[in-house]
């Protein structure tokens, strides 16, 4: 079911799949770029 | 439960307390909501009978716009408490929210454009939202290019606040963009004095992804300002 409604989707995929792929990417970069020292997180 | 007093506050050591004691909640808060606003989003949420699914860019696109220009007003209150009270961690705000905005403009920006290919037939054109938005970004990043070209940090600081304030100028262009102008972008459909015109299993959905993005700035926020030198 899952599957069916991802390829119902690729009508438009070409342009949804990337929008939410690119902006998981930046999110998951920046959240790596803020928590990656915690050496200086002060309490 | 957390009590905000104000002057309290202000002292860098309550308010790293603060930052630490809301982050793990703002962590969860922002995990669930793009969990469940995904599901809604990708999965319940019905196809648009015009645009069919492409309109799920939305889900995307329209909270990071909102809190693109959110984070600006936020990064500007906090420019003037430094200017005012010359409060630090009112600077450390600001210089926080200049490169989590740049970010949510960024997004802005990229998934309008992938929006705007399968609906209007084009990924950019020179129209009024656009501009605005673009212009936004540029302020973004003259605030933090000019923070870090200062030497001295307290330059930076009332330089890049002075420029927050100016560019305060550019937030209702940007929101009244699609009415003082003829525009290829859409008129607001949620922020605006009537009813919002949508259909509720759309807007139900888009309201959890505007709730997930605002925890995942305050949980980013937290988090950036405790590093804060």
């Amino acid at each position: 079911m899952i599957l069916h409604k991802l390829f119902y989707m690729s009508g438009y995929g070409l342009y949804i799949w990337p929008a939410y792929g690119l902006v998981a990417l930046i999110l998951f970069i920046n959240s790596w770029y803020v928590l990656r020292d915690k050496t200086h997180n002060k309490t | 439960m957390i009590k905000v007093n104000f002057i309290k506050i202000a002292s860098p050591k309550i308010f790293y307390q603060w930052c630490g004691r809301v982050q793990p909640w703002a962590r969860r808060l922002c995990l669930l909501a793009f969990l469940y606003g995904l599901i809604d989003g990708l999965w319940l949420a019905p196809p648009d009978y015009q645009q069919g699914d492409a309109y799920r860019i939305m889900f995307l696109h329209v909270p990071a716009a909102i809190m693109s220009l959110l984070i600006y007003l936020i990064m500007s209150i906090a420019a003037l408490f430094y200017f005012i009270w010359k409060i630090r961690v009112a600077d450390q705000c600001a210089a926080a929210c200049a490169r989590l905005g740049a970010l949510f403009t960024v997004i802005t920006l990229m998934t309008g454009s992938l929006w705007g290919a399968p609906t209007w037939g084009t990924f950019w054109i020179w129209d009024a939202r656009l501009t605005s938005e673009l212009i936004l970004l540029f302020i973004y990043l003259g605030v933090i290019a000019l923070r870090n070209a200062m030497q001295e940090p307290i330059a930076g600081a009332r330089a890049s606040g002075l420029i927050t304030l100016i560019g305060l100028v550019n937030l209702p262009v940007i929101h009244y963009s699609v009415i003082w102008w003829h525009t290829l972008h859409q008129g607001p459909t949620i922020l605006k004095f009537s009813q919002p015109t949508m259909a509720p299993s759309m807007l139900h959905p888009l309201l959890i992804m505007i709730a997930a993005n605002l925890f995942y700035f305050i949980w980013m926020l937290t988090a950036e300002v405790r590093k804060s030198p």
